[in-house]
């Protein structure tokens, strides 16, 4: 991976910085690796847990094993980025720490809906999760990062939330907005974009 | 250039040679001819282009372009002419001494005459004009509404009408062809409906089969009772507040363009008052008449009273059949069916109202079924189905964020949060599973109404006006493209609403909507705030003063039009994966494709590659 745009982005995670100062907290942003390695591990022990994935289908069961996959090999590139410690990175691991944090509250809040509300959201579920997740990796890694590709990250990882109240319906719309607008497939975890 | 020039000079030089003096010519020797041919191409060649590009032209300056280089129709060309019309005159002069020939210098004044009058420019736009509007407005015209494909169709009628007409001279062609344009034009909508049900059914993952069964079948009951279903609205009071807040908004304001439609509608009602104070005139008179005749003639009288007591309620309420008829313009078709049902029709200056332009019934029927009215309690029963909720305060009717989220996002793009809170309790309506189907389809209809009949009209109606505004002040070719655009993407808005609509009516045939995804709707009412944000564009025309407003206007509806189509939910999401994806690419490009353009289509791994 090339990590030397450091510089070329620092204007671009300023601006992103001030669109969305929750985000970019300071104290966080000194912040503590370890823990967002934890939340993530938390993150996919929660959704591994719910059994999104997990269908006698015979897609569904690759599905879940595309999940795990992705989440396990993201933790891996996590502690990666600890150890190298750009200063963008940071900010980027600061912004992942947000989206999990907002989702693992979300899962929780899916897990108190009644049985049919569960079932006509779990696909959304899906995909929103899925969708920062596989945008993290792909960024992660691509050979040459621009500051188009960051910009695109963070709108992904913000569009579950920006412009939501905490809402699960409504951020999972947002979510699926912005799949709606962008992709030409919703099979995130088969990487069929 | 002059090479060109010479070598048509020389051709012109011999045959006009020829054709004056061929016994001349051919007594000359060979040789003599070649020798004066050689003498003509060596003064040419000796002429040269004055510096043309020394100074800079003036834009008006024609030219002409040769291997990419401009060579100016200026003072240069005219020594040139001069020279050569001083050539060819000096040869003619040299075997026919007594010819009358013009000069030289008449020669040039004659060809910057002709230059002057812009015969080349002038003739190019009145053959591209003809050739634009003989079938590049047909073109337009059904291109843009129906697809590519059936603008093109209608463009390969054409030449074949003109091929029959002119080629084999068949003087019944053109009569032959508007009958069979009529006859594709009348089932042509019913064959669209079913052809984007079929290509719906996949994404509401139904079978095609069943679907063209339920539609069938759901048009037609729907359609039956529409028409013979009597639903009278009983007497109507006006709530002045709600009625004057709905009727000033912006939204009704833009769509009733023309100031006088306004005075129609208010006089409208104000026709309607008074014929109802005439009914009670006549029935207070009548009261007073029966008390002072005696019982046993009394009967006549009160049967008169009966009359005129039946003839109030006619006046003031309107019947199902002739609000759904004037709504989804099949006025003629459902009074051919009965020709007794005509609305007013004792009173000729009423039906006025209904005649000409339709505008002004946009703001009736939308505020007919909405706040601004109550009804006869007694009679709601009859049109329960049909009628929407009185909201009276629309925000307490979307609770939930998404609704919210975006009404807010109307709000933003200056949509009328009222009117707009209408058109969603009709998708909410649609996609309700607890509803029947039939009512879903009836309530359908009224979106329909609204989406696909009027709105086109409305759209057309601005465009006709734009049209003439613009050709009053330019009639350039510019103008020409700008106002053919304006058309193309005023049909486009028809074509997605159109879309949007049998989107729409494939869900309301469906037994049970809430199998859906859960955010469905939600994806369904944003494509009607993006429907109507493009209609707001629009808008902007009827302020319109000159051709670069238009050009903005055009730019914005382009990016606009963008936006309806990457964004149509509808469409599976898949993208057309081939390695030679031509046939993907010419189906999109003539309308009939999948293929995505608007969507990225990368792989998992190359997201940021």
């Amino acid at each position: 991976m090339t990590f030397s745009i450091s510089l070329i982005l620092a204007p671009q995670l300023a601006q992103a910085r001030g669109l969305c100062p929750s985000l970019f907290n300071p104290t966080a942003a000194n912040g503590d690796m370890d823990a967002t390695i934890d939340k993530s591990l938390r993150l996919a022990q929660s959704v591994l847990d719910l059994k999104l994935f997990k269908s006698t289908q015979r897609g569904r069961k690759r599905e879940h094993r595309h999940i795990v996959d992705d989440l396990t090999s993201l933790n891996a590139r996590i502690k990666t980025m600890k150890a190298e410690g750009q200063e963008y990175q940071k900010d980027l691991l600061n912004t992942w720490d947000q989206y999990l944090s907002y989702w693992l509250q979300q899962i929780q809040n899916y897990e108190s809906l009644p049985d049919t509300e569960r079932r006509r959201m779990k696909t959304s579920l899906e995909v929103a999760i899925s969708l920062g997740t596989k945008h993290l990796i792909s960024f992660l890694e691509a050979p040459h990062h621009r500051r188009w590709k960051l910009e695109r990250l963070l709108q992904v990882l913000n569009s579950g939330y920006a412009q939501s109240t905490g809402e699960l319906t409504l951020s999972l719309f947002l979510v699926e907005r912005e799949v709606q607008k962008y992709y030409s497939h919703w099979d995130f975890i088969n990487c069929r974009y | 250039m002059k090479f060109l020039f010479i070598t048509f000079i020389i051709f012109i030089h011999g045959n006009l040679c020829l054709a004056h003096n061929s016994n001349e010519e051919s007594e000359t020797d060979i040789f003599d001819r070649i020798e004066r041919y050689g003498l003509l191409l060596q003064r040419l060649s000796q002429l040269e282009l004055k510096a043309d590009n020394e100074k800079e032209p003036m834009p008006a300056t024609p030219y002409v372009m040769i291997k990419g280089k401009r060579f100016y129709m200026n003072s240069g060309f005219y020594d040139l002419a001069e020279d050569v019309a001083r050539l060819y005159h000096d040869e003619i002069k040299s075997v026919c001494a007594q010819c009358q020939l013009p000069s030289p210098v008449q020669v040039r004044a004659q060809a910057e005459a002709l230059m002057a009058k812009g015969w080349l420019t002038d003739f190019a736009q009145r053959s591209g004009k003809t050739v634009f509007v003989r079938y590049g407005g047909e073109f337009v015209n059904l291109g843009s509404r129906y697809g590519t494909a059936a603008g093109l169709l209608k463009v390969a009628g054409e030449l074949a009408e003109d091929a029959l007409l002119v080629i084999f001279k068949m003087p019944g062609a053109h009569f032959l062809c508007e009958v069979i344009t009529m006859g594709i034009s009348y089932y042509s909508g019913g064959l669209l409906t079913l052809y984007r049900t079929w290509r719906n059914s996949h994404h509401l993952k139904q079978g095609s089969l069943k679907q063209f069964v339920r539609l069938t079948a759901t048009s037609w009951l729907t359609r039956r009772a529409l028409k013979r279903v009597y639903l009278d609205f009983g007497p109507i009071s006006i709530d002045p507040d709600i009625f004057s807040d709905s009727h000033n908004n912006e939204s009704v304001e833009w769509l009733a363009h023309e100031i006088d439609e306004e005075k129609k509608y208010r006089r409208f009602f104000e026709a309607v008052q008074l014929r109802l104070d005439k009914f009670d005139k006549e029935i207070a008179q009548l009261d007073a008449e029966i008390l002072s005749t005696a019982p046993a003639q009394r009967e006549r009288i009160e049967r008169k009273r009966e009359r005129l007591k039946h003839k109030m309620s006619r006046a003031t309420s309107f019947k199902r059949k002739i609000f759904e008829a004037r709504r989804l313009g099949l006025s003629l078709y459902l009074f051919k069916r009965n020709r007794a049902l005509s609305l007013y029709s004792d009173e000729p200056e009423m039906n006025s109202y209904f005649k000409g332009s339709k505008l002004w019934l946009i703001p009736l029927t939308s505020t007919l079924t909405s706040p601004g009215f109550t009804f006869d309690p007694n009679k709601q029963s009859s049109f329960e189905l049909y009628q929407r909720d009185v909201l009276r305060n629309y925000s307490d009717s979307f609770t939930t964020p998404v609704d919210q989220f975006l009404i807010e996002l109307a709000g933003s793009r200056s949509i009328q949060p009222q009117s707009l809170s209408e058109l969603f309790n009709d998708i909410d309506f649609i996609f309700s599973g607890q509803k029947l189907a039939r009512a879903r389809y009836a309530r359908l209809t009224l979106m329909q109404g609204f989406l696909g009949e009027f709105l086109p009209k409305v759209v057309k109606s601005f465009v006709g006006d734009v049209r003439e505004v613009i050709s009053d002040q330019d009639n350039s070719l510019r103008s020409t493209k700008e106002t053919t655009r304006l058309q193309w993407n005023a049909g486009q808005i028809a074509y997605y609403s159109g879309l949007y609509i049998d989107y729409l009516r494939s869900v309301a045939i469906l037994s049970n909507p809430d199998s859906l995804n859960h955010f469905e709707r939600y994806h369904a009412k944003e494509y009607l705030v993006d429907l109507l944000t493009t209609l707001e564009k629009l808008s902007h025309l009827k302020e319109i003063k000159n051709l670069n407003e238009l050009v903005e206007i055009n730019n914005q509806l382009s990016e606009q039009l963008k936006v309806l189509k990457s964004h149509r939910f509808w469409i599976e999401k898949k993208a057309g994966h081939s390695l030679i994806p031509i046939r993907e690419v010419f189906f999109t490009s003539i309308g009939l494709g999948r293929y995505n353009f608007y969507r990225k289509k990368v792989k998992c791994e190359q997201l940021y590659y």
